[in-house]
């Protein structure tokens, strides 16, 4: 990050996934089959196109655990992206991303509303880097959700939460990471 | 501890062994936790033929109180914990306390002397109600919030939480429940919003023990004194 703010890119993007007692298993055309711990995509400008980097933790086939890597910059297909999150970007950190709530019965009278407790959380991080300013956005994959499984209550929230700003960017950046990270190498 | 052993390896072998075992009188008596030292008057009561204790931790979170307590001098207690009993039909309040000296770096539990106190109400409510109290829960202060045309729901966590515990031990058993006291408010801070648990959070029977429990410690507070029971 500091290396890229000192060559002058002033647009950046990262987008971490952290996984909380689990992994995600991945194929990576370098490192064969792995199960992904903690990931963070960079994506940011540079000369006019676009590029994008990751850091990430996981296992090998082996089980050996733990291993850091860090990928070499590769062209990517994110000018729009980029161009929008420069532009709005204290609209999509000023609608942040609401927890799961759901409603129930407490006793004949009352109703009560709780927070869903997701016990294998996976939790997105995302912060745009424009010049000094970082809004950032944290948020857990659950809170997404309609139901969270078929016996869950509703999630109050989902309908809010997919018009955001932020979920916008969170499917975009999603769908760019998914197309790019079996081809990067490191 | 370090420093304590490099100094008994500088000096003889008689000397090493006194040392040794002071040492580890002390080091045990400053390093027992709250939670050790109420289970043991816990079970000196329970041994003493008391057969119910209710149970109030005020765990102040980074925002400690001072109290003068006569026999330990002024104080800065960062939890504290109060435990109501009947014994030889006498309602008696004991009181533990984690606290810090006045150089703030050494922490110390210590149980004051117990108070007598009129507390027939609270035991016989945790009596009556302890069906009701097993189980029970309080939830999060949840609040919804309009948007233009939309509408979310939100949670609310305060930057210093005090979080409340009450336990009922009851012949062998226990019961536990915990209070966040932002979870029983109405509104939030500058009543912008509105809990949408209160209604529920309000009428449990912990809240219920807390209130009780508040207006008893209240006119005591300043009377409890450090000493040999």
């Amino acid at each position: 990050m500091l290396r890229l703010q000192h060559e002058g890119v002033d647009t950046i993007v990262t987008f971490g996934k952290l996984l909380t007692r689990f992994s995600d298993p991945e194929t990576s055309k370098q490192l064969g089959e792995i199960a992904v711990e903690e990931s963070v995509f960079i994506f940011y400008k540079s000369k006019g196109k676009a590029f994008v980097e990751r850091c990430m933790s996981f296992a090998d086939s082996t089980g050996r655990f733990g291993i850091y890597a860090i990928s070499k910059p590769m062209i990517v297909v994110a000018d729009s992206m980029l161009k929008w999150v420069a532009g709005d970007a204290e609209k999509i950190s000023s609608q942040p991303i609401c927890s799961y709530i759901f409603e129930q019965k407490a006793d004949s009278t009352n109703t009560v509303y709780d927070l869903y407790a997701d016990h294998h959380p996976i939790r997105i991080i995302i912060r745009i880097h424009i010049k000094e300013d970082k809004p950032g956005i944290g948020f857990s994959l659950g809170d997404l959700d309609y139901l969270y499984s078929v016996y869950a209550p509703e999630n109050l929230n989902y309908l809010y939460n997919i018009k955001t700003p932020a979920y916008k960017l969170f499917s975009m950046l999603e769908k760019i990471a998914d197309s790019v990270k079996n081809d990067l190498r490191y | 501890m370090l420093i304590q052993l490099k100094m008994i390896l500088d000096i003889n072998p008689m000397k090493k062994i006194i040392i040794l075992l002071f040492s580890s009188f002390s080091f045990s008596a400053h390093s027992q936790s709250m939670d050790d030292k109420v289970a043991s008057e816990v079970t000196a009561l329970r041994r003493k033929g008391v057969n119910m204790v209710v149970r109030f931790d005020n765990d102040r979170h980074g925002v400690p109180a001072v109290y003068k307590i006569q026999g330990l001098g002024e104080v800065m207690v960062d939890q504290e914990v109060y435990l109501f009993y009947k014994f030889n039909e006498q309602d008696m309040v004991m009181k533990c306390i984690n606290y810090y000296d006045s150089t703030g770096s050494n922490s110390y539990v210590a149980t004051l002397l117990p108070l007598t106190i009129s507390c027939d109400s609270l035991l016989g409510y945790a009596s009556r109600n302890l069906k009701k109290f097993k189980g029970e829960k309080i939830y999060p202060f949840i609040y919804k919030w309009k948007h233009d045309g939309d509408s979310s729901y939100s949670w609310l966590w305060g930057s210093h939480p005090t979080d409340l515990v009450i336990e009922i031990y009851l012949e062998a058993e226990y019961f536990r429940n915990n209070l966040r006291l932002d979870d029983v408010d109405q509104y939030g801070p500058k009543k912008e919003v509105e809990n949408l648990n209160y209604a529920h959070n309000s009428n449990t029977s912990t809240y219920k023990i807390f209130l009780m429990i508040k207006d008893l410690i209240e006119p005591i507070e300043r009377k409890f004194t450090y000493g040999r029971k």
